[in-house]
């Protein structure tokens, strides 16, 4: 479909997303045209026979259609530009193929197993990526669940025989034997407490209560174990904030609607909810926002005048991310923790490849 | 109108006490004693505003707990020291709790409580 000539060389220089047919098919990547050109052309012509060979085939005899063959074009161009070794291939070919295959015939998100197969972190995390996207049909964003899976076992494979880390790695990548995982910040959630409040009463008689009705219909009232603040609404309603975790967050709910029913209203707890959950991260490296924008440009808004950060839209899951130059990142918009650590465990690869 | 809360200082109390004992032998009048009060209490925030030069510090160990209703904050503080620069000799005084209650004072606040025509 896609797969022309001129894209081919884009591989091997080691610029695959110049071949995808979406809205980064018209950038150019020469600024971070990575590691995979420290390869020797020896290496790449290895990589791409033997992938050819192997998931390429068994991709075709499951299913033969013209997007499949976009994949294959795509994929085997990848391979080039991430330039492995047969190694990797063989030892990552088997299972983490069939996952895609499977979440390739069911739904047509094009993630190039290849491409995560042959991961030498520093080089293939970069071109998959802007790869994918791409690829999609859908607006998505370029890792999908397969790919973290297998992200994860890579980690986790790294981590079990660090021998054959050693030889699929690139000089820099010792930094990700520890990738770090994000940690919550704040969780908001909501209860109704089923029956109408005197909010004046509240406010007197509790405390570490704030009532000002001119400002604000609500008493603010705070407890310090979970250290959390509430928001205590006439309609019985109450918002629940500041907790770092999800147990936390409904102990203190708990205790803020015991504090009502104890100033003698007859509350109870129903309807709690989490609204939002948010998380952050280091990841220890700086980033070059400006280049994560543009290959990303479907997914980021980043305007240095407005906002110092990069804010990343990430379809599934559903969340926002604030991705700074200072390599911190601000995952928000979630409603459980699964969805922040998906979120982390897709963009740390992206963030990688624009590693400053 | 002005606040009263400073009626509960010690020159509050001695100056109701007194008035008290004026009315019961009829020297004043309850409204005399009332308008009294009333100076009082718009004479001393005054005062203390214009006059009060003095400064002392105090530290609380932890704020136990706070409100704020009606504009009025209240602060519960424990452990408090105060310390006063200008007595070199007993001038650290320590106090288990410490009740703040802290009122607007801004003339646009006060204007608004004030009734209309006065």
């Amino acid at each position: 479909m896609n797969s022309q000539p001129n894209s081919v060389l884009g591989g091997l220089g080691g610029d695959t997303p110049q071949h995808g047919h979406g809205p980064a098919s018209n950038l150019t990547f020469a600024s971070h045209g990575g590691p995979s050109s420290v390869l020797g052309p020896a290496s790449i012509i290895r990589g791409r026979s033997d992938s050819i060979g192997g998931p390429g085939s068994m991709m075709l005899g499951s299913q033969t259609n013209s997007h499949m063959m976009s994949n294959i074009a795509s994929m085997s161009m990848s391979l080039m530009g991430g330039g492995f070794t047969p190694q990797t291939n063989e030892r990552l070919g088997g299972p983490s193929s069939n996952l895609n295959f499977g979440q390739l015939s069911q739904a047509n998100l094009n993630i190039n197993p290849p491409s995560v197969n042959a991961i030498g972190p520093g080089s293939i995390y970069q071109d998959m990526n802007p790869q994918s996207v791409g690829n999609l049909a859908v607006p998505m964003t370029p890792l999908n669940v397969n790919d973290q899976q297998l992200f994860r076992e890579m980690v986790q494979n790294k981590q079990q025989n660090p021998q054959s880390v050693m030889q699929m790695q690139m000089p820099q990548t010792p930094a990700s034997l520890d990738i770090p995982s994000p940690t919550l910040q704040n969780i908001v959630s909501t209860v109704n407490l089923g029956v109408p409040l005197d909010l004046k009463k509240i406010a007197l008689h509790a405390r570490n209560a704030e009532y000002n009705p001119k400002r604000f219909a609500a008493v603010i009232m705070r407890i310090r174990e979970p250290r959390t603040t509430a928001l205590i609404f006439s309609s019985g309603k109450m918002v629940c904030t500041g907790a770092k975790s999800e147990e936390a967050s409904r102990l203190a709910a708990r205790k803020y609607a015991r504090i009502v029913q104890k100033l003698g209203f007859e509350a109870k707890f129903t309807e709690f909810k989490v609204q939002n959950m948010v998380g952050s991260c280091d990841v220890r490296f700086p980033i070059q926002l400006e280049g994560l924008c543009i290959t990303h440009a479907q997914f980021s808004t980043y305007e240095p005048e407005l906002f110092p950060g990069l804010i990343y839209r990430m379809v599934k899951p559903r969340v926002v991310l604030l991705i700074f130059v200072s390599g911190k990142v601000v995952i928000t918009g979630a409603k459980f923790k699964k969805d922040i650590d998906d979120a982390f465990s897709q963009i740390y690869p992206i963030l990688k490849g624009f590693k400053k | 109108m002005a606040y009263q809360h400073y009626r509960e200082t010690t020159l509050g109390q001695a100056l109701m006490e007194i008035l008290d004992e004026y009315l019961r032998d009829g020297v004043i009048t309850d409204h005399l004693k009332n308008k009294t009060l009333a100076t009082f209490d718009r004479v001393i925030s005054a005062a203390l505003h214009d006059t009060g030069k003095h400064k002392a510090q105090f530290i609380g160990e932890k704020l136990v707990a706070y409100r704020y209703c009606d504009n009025v904050w209240s602060l519960m503080l424990k452990n408090v020291t105060f310390s006063d620069q200008t007595r070199t000799f007993d001038s650290i005084t320590m106090v288990d709790r410490m009740k703040i209650v802290a009122l607007d004072g801004r003339e646009t606040t006060l204007a608004a409580r004030r009734p209309p025509g006065t």
